[in-house]
């Protein structure tokens, strides 16, 4: 059970990572108007309503089975709040109810091929905030975060995720908010529309590499590790490493923490571990009187 | 009984692929974890009548540990000969009081160990010293400390009658030196008046049992002098002075010779020295070792001086 829920996980990686490839294709392609200059690429519009279409499909039917499984097993405010389900939501349904769902109608029953997958409503203001949304689909990049586990520290990735979560979703928030108030107008020029969509997919996606890199490191180096080295020294009885001291944070609760650890807890344990070794050998019986008589002669 | 087949037994665990590489001390335990571990299931097979149909499952197990610690044995003798084999001595010559070769030294050296090393616990304090010579872990930090000239350099060089003036010197004294260390845990029968009881009693005590008690002590102490000039009948007694204090507790430890404070050091670390990847966020295994000690220095009699040198210098060589 465990390997099969792997392997759907390890899949859904792919299949998010695909998705996010898609996105910075589907720009590329209008901006170098692919469809008209390359033979092969005539039908591209068509491949990409059908293949986006999918992914929100997958994306949406990954949504509702957790959800579904987490109500099950009554932890559906754990999964929405806690383990990023919120994100699974709006990286999915709304792009499906909203921009390929509709487009992919419009291909299937009446045979037009909406560029962008929302060229058929035209020009209503509505829709054009509607077509705004298409920037939900970055939230995709966070999901990562959920299908690669950090083996070596949990709460290091729950905490680099966090940062990753609010940087993004506010980052999306705000450019939805402005273009909905009619602050900032793309226009109806589908060109500008995917370079300030490839524009944003970029920062979005630099934002999350350096927090995951860089935060993450340091995260890890500050936090998590000195707590992982106490963690084992506490609880596994033959692992006695100091923490490696930071001048630069000394002050810091963490490392006050760790101080106190390697300059009174770690050598009270060593200590009681010696004590006990003398107790020991205190208790086991006696050797033969002539058990160092070979050594006499 | 024909110890045959459980020779060929041991002998196929402490081969086997995934303990091959181990020091014999970790090889040992290993092995006796895994007897322990599989008793039900050796005790089948081992009282089967293809093996020892008339034994008892706790004579065969027993005989099994006994063979075990044999066939250990002979792998410590046979890494102790190698690595005795290495050893340069030339710090001897400066001993105008060790009337005895190199090769001589050298021989009593394998023989004495090797007899020493029949007991469990001085078997894996030879094993433990062995894995450490074989990484050179000490080179590194004497190497610095003569570089940095600071307190232990001077210590090393000039504290003592005899000093050292190369850092390899100093280094190949203190392997040589702990050759002669692992009696500390022997249990060892002592003749004393017992307080308030006026005759003779005879007490088996270890050495750290000596700890609270002077004459235990002093006895203690003379029975391992006894024992090392057996085994070591030219010695020089300046040299013989210096492995002795290396046994002092703390109230007689200020007064000892600093290679003895050196030497006692080194010798502890060893015993608990572990090759080991550095782990994330953690000190390396010498590091931590020591940056405990400093802090611990009186509990084990260290000289503060030495240990908090040490451990500075892990920070700055990165060790």
């Amino acid at each position: 059970m465990k390997t099969l829920g792997k392997i759907i996980d390890n899949t859904l990686l792919v299949i998010i990572l695909l998705s996010i490839v898609q996105i910075i294709t589907d720009d590329f392609a209008v901006i170098g108007s692919w469809s008209a200059t390359y033979n092969w690429a005539k039908d591209w519009d068509l491949w990409m309503i059908i293949v986006g279409f999918a992914f929100d499909v997958i994306f949406t039917l990954e949504f509702i089975s957790r959800a579904i499984n987490a109500l099950a097993h009554k932890r559906f405010v754990t999964y929405f709040f806690y383990e990023r389900g919120w994100i699974d939501l709006l990286a999915s349904a709304p792009l499906l109810g909203l921009l390929s769902g509709p487009a992919f109608y419009e291909y299937a029953f009446n045979g037009v091929i909406a560029i962008k997958g929302n060229r058929f409503v035209g020009n209503l203001k509505v829709i054009k905030a509607i077509r705004v949304s298409r920037i939900l689909r970055l939230l995709r990049i966070l999901k990562i975060f959920g299908k690669i586990e950090n083996v070596m520290s949990k709460m290091s990735q729950h905490h680099v995720s966090s940062v990753s979560a609010l940087v993004v979703t506010c980052s999306v928030a705000v450019f939805m908010f402005l273009t909905s108030i009619g602050f900032v107008d793309l226009g109806e020029n589908p060109i500008i529309e995917a370079r300030v969509s490839l524009t944003f997919t970029f920062v979005a996606i630099a934002n999350v590499l350096m927090i995951s890199l860089l935060y993450g490191r340091h995260f890890a180096q500050n936090i998590s590790d000195p707590i992982y080295v106490m963690k084992r020294g506490m609880i596994e009885d033959d692992y006695n490493f100091t923490v490696k001291s930071k001048k630069p944070y000394k002050d810091e609760e963490i490392f006050q923490l760790a101080e106190a650890y390697n300059t009174l807890w770690l050598p009270m344990k060593v200590r009681i571990q010696s004590m006990r070794q003398k107790k020991r050998a205190a208790q086991a019986p006696g050797q033969p009187q002539d058990d160092y008589s070979d050594l006499l002669g | 009984m024909n110890t045959e087949k459980l020779r060929s037994f041991v002998e196929q665990l402490i081969n086997s692929g995934a303990i091959k590489t181990l020091a014999p001390h970790e090889k040992e335990e290993h092995v006796l974890a895994f007897i322990n571990q599989n008793e039900g299931k050796l005790s089948i097979t081992f009282s089967s009548p293809d093996f020892y149909p008339d034994m008892a499952w706790p004579d065969i197990k027993s005989e099994l540990a006994k063979v075990l610690g044999e066939a250990i044995t002979d792998l410590v003798r046979e890494q102790l000969k190698t690595t005795i084999d290495t050893l340069r001595m030339e710090w001897k010559q400066k001993y105008s009081d060790f009337m005895i070769s190199d090769e001589l030294f050298r021989q009593q050296l394998i023989d004495f160990a090797g007899k020493l090393s029949s007991r469990y616990t001085s078997r894996m304090h030879y094993s433990n010293i062995l894995t450490l010579i074989k990484n050179n872990v000490i080179f590194p930090f004497i190497s610095a400390v003569y570089t940095n000239r600071r307190y232990i350099s001077n210590g090393l060089s000039k504290f003592d009658k005899i000093g050292f003036a190369k850092p390899e010197e100093a280094v190949d004294f203190l392997y040589t030196a702990m050759f002669i260390l692992p009696i500390y845990d022997i249990m060892m029968p002592i003749n004393m008046v017992m307080p308030g009881y006026g005759g003779p009693a005879n007490k088996t005590v270890s050495y750290p049992e000596t700890e609270s008690n002077d004459a235990l002590r002093k006895n203690f102490l003379a029975k391992l002098k006894e024992i090392i000039m057996t085994g070591f009948p030219n010695i020089s007694p300046y040299f013989l002075d210096i492995i002795l204090k290396v046994y002092y507790f703390a109230e007689e430890a200020e007064n000892t010779t600093y290679t003895s404070k050196m030497l006692k050091i080194v010798y502890n670390m060893a015993l608990q020295w572990k090759k080991v990847k550095k782990d994330r966020g953690a000190e390396s295994f010498e590091a931590s070792w020591l940056n405990v000690a400093r802090v611990n220095y009186k509990f084990y009699s260290y000289d503060l001086n030495t240990v908090d040198e040490l451990y500075k210098i892990t920070i700055e060589e990165d060790l």
